[in-house]
């Protein structure tokens, strides 16, 4: 099972038992589940209202509110930068995420990883409402896909800082005008013609040269990632 | 500006990959670019915990009209650092966000409509009245602009539209122009009404704006904030300042009262101007360099301007002046100006987008438009290059634009007051430094599709935070502290300004302006502002003499209509300029000399009574294998640069030549490399007691938002050497100066 599919049966109880047994008999669960029956899932095997923590990962203590934020707000603040917003709107809504989580009278944290699926998903969905109300058409990918790829670049590692740190080492691999590429581009904003002419080279090169950089990184930081056996 | 967006049109298919319908690859490229924009650009995760753990414990939110209305939605000061309750006003109508658990209260509801009812009732009333009570008796009206008639109070100066081309012109009869009478570029809407500006301002007061929650700025990300400075008296203002603060009057710093003259020739300006300089050598008991040789001397302002200047056109300012009317002269000097203001490094590095931008500048270098307007036209968005000024100045991020802006327009030195009160140099707070930032923050934004867009009206601010350097949050409003604007001889100064149409009138004729733009002409000659700050371990020392050339140049400047050209001609013939490089100081003669003779030409240079390089310094690269070499750790660099780092310094003095001869000094990185101090490079590091720290300041003194890896490489590798610590300071320095 995914991460984002874990964290979903641990919620399932939440759901309430109506809610819960619709899920549990779509192909989707059942697919999910590796099994072609929900009750042979031992998960399924769980009566309603006696969830067995241990089937979900890090089954933990609840935190109070100011150890959830403090444990996942770069977290989640992260993800909403991957999903396109820009600094400010990341802020807002970051803090307004926790705030609908910390203010529903049903919500329980299982364990760090379902809380962290969870915190995902109403952000998730505060920015599609809020490209809604602005009426702004963006392509935003679906929570599935975002969340497998956040898995791939956080992993275990809720906040996502062990990525970040081995995208710094990382950046010491690549050339050094790769590095000013990027640097220009992300620390300066400047454009593919500024950073050709920089460079010497054209903008289609300077677009070649950050692409195959990227890549090179992306490469790399899995690698780290690997070996840190977040992944 | 959301430069960092993914979404950047210039972008957007950067690395798209044509059949990816799950969109795995191009949320992928999204990922990747979120990351590299927290690593590059500094852009990490705030600590938001406080703004949501107050939300969450806060009383029940009401929404909508109750919110706008309830006794509540006043925004209390904040006091010795206590949280009050936020503007509720701005913080909670938020109708399109639905908050759970709303309590309505009926009673509160009516008293709250009728007090509604009443403020709208009292608004259009005082909209009514107002135009009439504000009338002075005799007040002339000058027809201008079709649509923008303009009243002059006629106890000041009576300014005419020079784009009418009235004659009297505007600096002839010595006079300070008004903002208020600034003539309309391009066809733009009219100067607002005073009862549009009172509508405008009562807009911006009331409480019933509905806003979202006040905005994290993104002051701590990288550590800044955290800087504690030891052993120093903080001067942290307990709250939030409202009352309006008149000018300071300090002898050393009022700029505000620069003697109005007329426009004297050239020649004669340029020869006062020396006499001032010389005055100023002889009052701090410095003795001058040798002069250059005349053709040294073209050979050096060629290299500055980067166009090839002869030595007929160097002799006198005039001669010099005729040359920078030139197109390509204009045209290369205004982009080595715009390198240095925005801290590019090298032309090159503007790119073709600003090419528009340049050729307007240029224009202001050739006489030909009068530099303060256009200022005021690309601030207020009205310029058609006005998006690639905002660009060009955000080099480095939001918070160094702020700083070069308020330096260029303010003269106002912002780099130690972004985590603490000014500790030496009293004139600037930490509060508006941030007012200010947020100020820029709120009036420029992106729409969807890339392009800027311009809010000079800023009709609804939102409060923005920032930390103590205790840790303590701050709210403060956008805008601009009147201390930092000096006052204009016509009008009364405001307590502050608070959008940016505000503040771009102010800089019509402004005297600081003057100040800030006779600094950055300094700069782009020698390599330092001409009045720098205090605690700048470079800055030259402070006399009556040093005062009075700042204020001759920029008086002469706005008596110019902030012609350029001529600022620069007058800066390139001055005596400063044609100073040699002291025997203690050359390559070669460095390692043979005693500590008080390289002491007395380091003072020299400081006081521009001496040159201590013109050739392009070598690179940061350069400089970093240099100090790892001489800590006995090696470096290996980039191909290309590892034949100028030799281990002996060349003897060859020639001076680099422009486009004519194509003779190259070929310069050895080590030339200057410190070897012998005594004492750090400034004073008041010593009440830091810990080098980190004191090696953090020094960055934010170079102007840097952290400290560059380079330096954090350094600094260990001559700490694990055993050098000393007065010696590693002024390395760290001399790796962090451009």
């Amino acid at each position: 099972m995914t991460t984002w599919s874990r964290d979903l049966d641990c919620h399932l109880d939440d759901f309430g038992s109506e809610a819960r047994d619709r899920y549990r008999q779509t192909d989707w669960f059942v697919a999910q589940s590796g099994n072609n029956s929900s009750h042979e899932s031992g998960i399924s095997n769980t009566k309603p209202g006696s969830r067995d923590p241990s089937s979900c990962a890090d089954a933990g203590v609840e935190l109070s509110p100011a150890e959830l934020i403090e444990k996942h707000q770069r977290g989640i603040w992260r993800y909403l930068r991957m999903l396109g917003c820009d600094a400010s709107t990341a802020d807002d809504l970051t803090q307004e995420t926790f705030l609908r989580v910390l203010r529903r009278d049903n919500f329980v944290q299982h364990n760090d990883t379902a809380t962290a699926g969870y915190l995902r998903r109403t952000a998730y969905n505060l920015l599609v409402s809020r490209h809604r109300k602005l009426g702004k058409v963006r392509t935003v990918g679906e929570p599935a896909v975002l969340d497998e790829i956040w898995d791939r670049w956080a992993g275990k590692d809720l906040a996502g800082d062990i990525a970040i740190e081995s995208l710094k080492e990382c950046l010491g691999g690549l050339t050094e005008r790769a590095r000013t590429a990027l640097r220009m581009r992300f620390a300066e904003g400047a454009s593919r013609v500024e950073i050709g002419d920089a460079l010497g080279i054209t903008d289609h090169g300077a677009r070649n040269l950050m692409q195959r950089a990227k890549a090179q990184l992306r490469e790399c930081v899995q690698e780290r990632l690997h070996q840190t056996n977040i992944q | 500006m959301n430069r960092s967006n993914s979404n950047d049109t210039d972008f957007r298919n950067d690395g798209a990959d044509d059949g990816d319908p799950a969109g795995l690859e191009s949320n992928q490229e999204l990922a990747i670019d979120a990351l590299l924009s927290e690593v590059l650009a500094g852009q990490g995760p705030p600590d938001l915990s406080r703004q949501i753990l107050y939300e969450l414990n806060a009383p029940p939110r009401l929404t909508g009209v109750e919110a706008a209305i309830s006794p509540d939605a006043i925004s209390a000061p904040i006091v010795d650092g206590v949280d009050r309750q936020p503007d509720q006003g701005h913080a909670s109508a938020r109708p399109s966000i639905d908050i759970p658990s709303a309590r309505r209260n009926g009673r509160r509801t009516w008293i709250g409509f009728v007090s509604a009812v009443a403020a709208v009732a009292a608004t259009i009333l005082l909209m009514v009245w107002w135009p009439r009570a504000s009338e002075v008796p005799g007040q002339q009206r000058i027809a201008g602009a079709p649509g923008s008639e303009r009243s002059v109070d006629p106890s000041g100066t009576a300014a005419v539209d020079v784009a009418d081309g009235q004659p009297g012109g505007r600096s002839l009869a010595g006079a300070i122009r008004t903002p208020a009478v600034a003539p309309e570029p391009h066809g733009v809407r009219p100067e607002p009404t005073v009862a549009e500006a009172v509508a405008s301002a009562d807009a911006t007061q009331s409480p019933s704006t509905p806003e979202k929650r006040p905005e994290t700025l993104d002051p701590a990300s990288d550590a800044s904030a955290a800087d504690r400075v030891q052993g120093v008296a903080m001067a942290v203002s307990p709250s939030i300042d409202l009352t309006p603060r008149l000018p300071t009057t300090d002898s050393e710093t009022d700029t505000a009262s620069l003697p109005t003259s007329e426009l004297q020739p050239l020649d004669r300006v340029a020869s006062q101007t020396a006499k001032t300089i010389e005055s100023y050598w002889k009052s701090i008991d410095v003795t001058p360099s040798l002069a250059l040789s005349g053709e040294d001397l073209a050979a050096r302002l060629s290299a500055v301007f980067q166009v090839e200047i002869t030595r007929q056109q160097s002799e006198s300012a005039e001669a010099l002046r005729g040359r920078i009317r030139d197109q390509d002269a204009s045209i290369q000097l205004a982009s080595v100006w715009l390198a240095g203001v925005s801290d590019r490094g090298n032309v090159r590095r503007l790119g073709e987008s600003a090419d528009g931008l340049v050729a307007e500048i240029a224009s202001c270098f050739r006489g030909q438009r009068p530099f303060d307007q256009t200022l005021r036209e690309l601030t207020l968005g009205q310029n058609p290059h006005s998006a690639a000024w905002y660009q060009v100045m955000s080099t480095g991020g939001e918070a160094a634009m702020s700083q070069r802006l308020a330096a260029l327009t303010m003269g106002a030195d912002t780099r130690c007051v972004r985590c603490h009160d000014a500790k030496i140099d009293g004139r600037y707070r930490q509060h508006d430094r941030w007012a200010f930032q947020a100020l820029l923050q709120q009036s420029i934004n992106r729409s969807q599709d890339g392009r800027m867009q311009f809010d000079v009206d800023l009709v609804r601010p939102r409060p923005a935070f920032y930390d103590l350097a205790d840790g303590r949050r701050r709210m403060v409003e956008p805008g601009v502290a009147a201390d930092w604007l000096g006052s204009a001889k016509t009008l009364p100064p405001p307590a502050r300004l608070t959008n940016l149409r505000q503040w771009s009138d102010r800089l019509i004729g402004s005297d600081r302006l003057a100040i800030g733009i006779v600094n950055s002409m300094w700069r782009m000659m020698h390599g330092r502002p001409l009045r720098g700050s205090v605690a700048d371990p470079n800055t030259a020392a402070f006399d009556d003499a040093l005062v009075r050339l700042e204020q001759d140049l920029a008086s002469d400047l706005v008596a110019s209509d902030f012609d350029l050209g001529r600022l620069a001609s007058l800066i390139a013939t001055s005596p400063s300029v044609r100073r040699s490089v002291p025997k203690p100081l050359q390559a070669g003669e460095i390692l043979m000399a005693s500590v008080s003779d390289i002491e007395a030409a380091r003072r020299a240079v400081r006081a521009f009574a001496a040159s201590d390089h013109w050739e392009p310094r070598v690179s940061q690269n350069q400089r970093l294998a240099v100090i790892l070499k001489d800590a006995g750790k090696a470096m290996s660099l980039p191909s290309g640069e590892e034949d100028t780092l030799l281990a002996q310094p060349i003897l060859d003095t020639k001076v680099r030549r422009g486009p004519r001869d194509g003779e190259i000094r070929r310069r050895d990185a080590g030339d200057d490399f410190p070897r012998r101090v005594d004492g750090p490079p400034v004073q008041w590091l010593l009440a830091i007691p810990e080098l980190d720290r004191q090696v953090d300041h020094l960055s934010y003194l170079a102007g840097r938002q952290q400290t560059p890896k380079a330096v954090v490489e350094a600094t260990k590798a001559m700490q694990g050497a055993g050098v000393s610590r007065d010696l590693l300071l002024h390395r760290a320095w001399w790796l962090l100066a451009e």
